[in-house]
């Protein structure tokens, strides 16, 4: 409502003016819907849900059910932290032409999915959700891991990817029928579960943990899978979930190295170290990880994000150092960055936390 | 710089179009007949019932709408055939 006074306030006070720029406002919303995919579909969908109301009418409803599963899904998928690359790939609903004498041809491995009436489209979206992630995640890995891992991260990835939709409907579907069951129907899934989650929530999931994995998939390609691989993968969650459950003052390993995963990790969180020491000891830290030869460093700053409110100027100089870090390593080191993200979490003991990750890929001589 | 990778497309079936696609490879008559079963908890399936439909070495596999039951009926799918 407010919007649209401001826009009758602009166009009162600029007249021809204001109607040709809100106009050419327009045209460019229109041009950028019309060059996206995953917005006109979107768009296609609201307009044929209209129609199948009105109507009744069966194409329109299909025609709303696949626009807004590919639209949700993938509009969602774009928002997901993944570090390089979209983890999963998008999503397209092709209807099974099902008319009386039509042939239906079923190729070997293949799957057709039943979908349900629109009314129900939160199943159809945790449905096609779950065909995504199952069908183009993990890929090259899936072979070695266990059904329990297996089955807590494919859990997870749907989880990120409903949550990114924002349809509170649609999350409430899926752990009530789907995501509660399924952890509850194993213990040793419940276990894989709790760690993925906790991994998950400090935002090591998606930013670090399936980087690695697409890396280690790379890595292993044309190699004979063999139970040293399953060790090396459990071996990586679980450090990274001793990183993820460490508390103030508690030391955990810092850096995994197995035969082809050879990763570390700086922490750079506590605010009395990095406001009385400066950075030389994560510098220190970060040489350090590079005589080990590691094949990735990542450098992991949170912040109290609390700290903001009730010490500005602290928290101010704070994320000034912890700004030059990133300056220093890059002067100091043969390293390629690969990503920095930004996001907010909460730490073990539910604080709340800004947080930074970057990859850094060092070259050794 | 985050790359666009191709698109996944997922064969649907329109709910009302179920049993003309049964019709379609030869199964409807063994449906009413209560003769199909869920290929992974031994479940009855009927129209009602069906979630998915797959072919695995040259067979089909159809699958009741249980979570676990299209879990494992996509695991199955994966699974490399070493029969042959």
């Amino acid at each position: 409502m407010m919007t649209l006074i401001t826009v009758f306030e602009f166009i009162a006070q600029y007249r021809v003016w204001g109607l040709v720029v809100i106009g050419i406002g327009i045209i460019c919303y229109l041009v950028r819907v019309l060059l996206d995919e995953d917005r006109s579909a979107l768009w296609r969908a609201r307009i044929y849900k209209a129609i199948y109301r009105v109507s009744g009418r069966t194409t329109a409803e299909k025609e709303y059910i696949a626009n807004d599963i590919a639209s949700r899904i993938n509009l969602a998928r774009r928002r997901m932290p993944f570090a390089k690359e979209y983890l999963p790939s998008s999503i397209g609903v092709q209807w099974i032409e099902g008319g009386k004498g039509e042939a239906v041809s079923l190729g070997n491995d293949e799957m057709l999915v039943r979908l349900d009436p629109g009314d129900l489209q939160e199943e159809n979206i945790v449905l096609m959700a779950n065909a995504l992630v199952k069908r183009t995640s993990l890929a090259g890995i899936r072979h070695i891991l266990n059904s329990p891992l297996e089955l807590s991260m494919d859990m997870n990835l749907v989880k990120s990817l409903l949550t990114e939709i924002g349809d509170r409907r649609i999350l409430d579907w899926y752990f009530r029928n789907e995501y509660q069951p399924t952890s509850d129907d194993s213990s040793e899934v419940k276990k894989w579960n709790e760690k993925i989650t906790e991994i998950d929530e400090r935002g090591l999931f998606t930013r670090l943990l399936l980087v690695e994995l697409d890396n280690y998939s790379r890595q292993i390609i044309g190699k004979t899978s063999s139970p040293n691989m399953l060790d090396e993968i459990t071996g990586l969650v679980e450090f990274l979930f001793r990183i993820a459950t460490k508390a103030y003052g508690q030391d955990v390993p810092l850096d995994y190295m197995s035969r082809y995963i050879k990763i570390g990790v700086i922490l750079v969180g506590e605010t009395s170290k990095v406001l009385s020491d400066g950075l030389d000891r994560y510098l220190k830290a970060f040489a350090f990880a590079m005589r080990r030869q590691l094949a990735s460093i990542y450098v992991f700053v949170t912040d109290k994000e609390w700290l903001g409110a009730t010490n500005p100027e602290i928290y101010e100089q704070f994320v000034k150092i912890t700004k030059n870090l990133d300056k220093d390593i890059e002067q100091h080191f043969q390293i390629r960055k690969e990503f920095e993200l930004k996001y907010a979490c909460t730490d073990s003991a539910g604080n709340k936390r800004k947080a930074r990750i970057s990859r850094y890929t060092p070259h050794y001589t | 710089m985050k790359n666009r990778q191709q698109k996944e497309i997922v064969r649907a079936i329109y709910y009302k179009d179920v049993g003309y696609v049964l019709e379609s490879i030869g199964l409807l008559e063994a449906l009413q007949r209560g003769q199909i079963r869920c290929g992974i908890c031994g479940e009855q399936i009927t129209v009602n019932n069906l979630r998915a439909i797959a072919k695995k070495s040259g067979e089909y596999l159809l699958c009741c709408e249980k979570e676990l039951c299209i879990q494992k009926l996509a695991s199955i799918l994966r699974q490399v055939d070493t029969s042959a």
